[in-house]
């Protein structure tokens, strides 16, 4: 309770102090509207499949003190140039009852080098040790806000009734250097203490949203708008 | 290789008058200017000095160098690439002020922006007698410039480039626009007052903001 409200404080103050918070909704070629979950939001839960054949969802990681969801493909450079400390960083984390979620947005209509079997040879190759989820549909990527590769979000851990929030917003590193946000914001969190910067802007490549024309095309329907119960 | 004929040819021009007229240290200097030339001049530069050594030919005309239409080597040294951090950007949208401003934000990592830079290139031509001013701002990584020269050399590009050296991205992407999560391409379009009229984000970028541009001029 109190990190919340101390996070909310932060978020306020740094409203304030910016003049303008970062836009939540922005255009995206594609997407017509695409709206970053809030700093202190529920986390969207999701259902998506995985390299590994199964099925995987937050509420699968109940106990994990953190969940680090990375919006992440196979083709854009930024990913590639970060694939190796994400693992890196899976694998020091993981041990600390940490769960990281590796989560491609980008489909194999809109990128070829980002189709279900160029994940698993990437997944493969790099010897990830965690899940590497296809989001066919976009919709988690489109409920994340995710706007670009790689884009992480980092989440806190799950109350009584399994609900997380959204602790963190932005990317692995500093352009290759220090800071390690995913490092610093994890220590943080796991000290039991308040994250300075929860949101912070990189460049990075635009997430391949379909128009919405696209989607109905593919889907039959328009997938954003009508959920399965 | 033509870049290697041309400067040789301007070395031995320069040396190749009677020795007698020529004192020494201007041989001297040749030669070391050769040496101090880039590498690949370096298997040039030994051939080229046994030669000035042991004869000083008269000058003729094969010596002069032949000003042609293709002279591309000068033009990678006049590839202007400004650093810019977020004053710098600021800075250099003011010196446009009276003009529609594009800027155009990329990077050789990026492929659908290394994909639409010609679309970016032909934009300048066919609007910079409109009273319309496009700038490219690639957000290479640190230390990559000299590709990046390379890049818009390759391309022509005649629009002016910067290369943003932000070491706080947080606070140069959200100056530039708090409706900006950092993805590129992004393009923004600014007013005759240098407002901020309109920001594509996307590969559809450039197309959406010259239809922007049409309709600033009109």
């Amino acid at each position: 309770m109190l990190k919340q409200s101390l996070s909310l404080l932060a978020f306020a103050a740094m409203v304030i102090w910016s003049g303008s918070a970062f836009a939540r909704t922005v255009s995206i070629t594609g997407a017509e509207q695409v709206t970053l979950v809030e700093i202190g939001e529920q986390a969207p839960e999701f259902k998506l499949f995985g390299v590994d054949l199964q099925y995987h969802s937050l509420s699968m990681y109940q106990d994990k003190e953190a969940i680090v969801v990375i919006f992440h493909c196979n083709h854009c450079p930024i990913s590639k140039r970060n694939v190796d400390r994400i693992v890196a960083l899976g694998n020091e984390y993981q041990e600390k009852n940490v769960q990281f979620l590796i989560i491609n947005p980008n489909p194999v209509d809109k990128v070829a080098a980002d189709g279900f079997e160029e994940m698993k040879a990437r997944a493969e190759e790099k010897d990830f040790p965690f899940p590497y989820l296809y989001d066919e549909t976009q919709t988690v990527a489109f409920d994340y806000g995710a706007r670009r590769t790689d884009h992480v979000f980092i989440l806190g851990e799950a109350d009584e009734e399994g609900v997380r929030q959204v602790e963190f917003i932005g990317p692995v590193d500093n352009r290759g250097d220090d800071p390690i946000y995913i490092a610093a914001v994890l220590d943080t969190l796991l000290a039991g203490e308040t994250i300075e910067d929860p949101e912070i802007s990189a460049f990075g490549c635009t997430v391949k949203y379909r128009t919405q024309e696209e989607r109905i095309e593919r889907f039959g329907y328009d997938v954003f708008e009508d959920r399965p119960e | 290789m033509k870049y290697q004929r041309y400067t040789m040819d301007a070395f031995s021009f320069s040396v190749s008058a009677p020795a007698a007229r020529i004192p020494r240290r201007f041989l001297f200097r040749g030669v070391s200017l050769c040496f101090l030339g880039i590498g690949l001049l370096f298997t040039g530069c030994s051939r080229e000095e046994e030669v000035m050594e042991a004869e000083a030919p008269a000058p003729d005309s094969e010596t002069v160098p032949e000003i042609t239409e293709e002279m591309p080597d000068a033009a990678v040294a006049d590839i202007e690439l400004r650093p810019v951090d977020e004053e710098g950007y600021q800075e250099a949208l003011s010196e446009h002020k009276g003009e529609i401003i594009v800027v155009d934000f990329w990077a050789t990592w990026c492929p659908p922006c290394v994909e639409s830079f010609p679309k970016l290139v032909e934009f300048d031509a066919e609007y910079r007698d409109k009273g319309v001013a496009v700038i490219g701002a690639s957000v290479d990584f640190p230390g990559t410039e000299a590709e990046v020269k390379e890049f818009i050399e390759k391309h022509n590009a005649e629009f002016q480039n910067l290369f943003v050296e932000a070491e706080n991205m947080n606070s140069f992407i959200s100056s530039v626009s708090s409706d900006w999560g950092g993805g590129v391409p992004a393009v923004f379009v600014y007013d005759r007052d240098g407002e901020l009229a309109a920001q594509y984000i996307g590969s559809a970028a450039i197309d959406q903001a010259k239809n922007k541009v049409d309709a600033l001029l009109n």
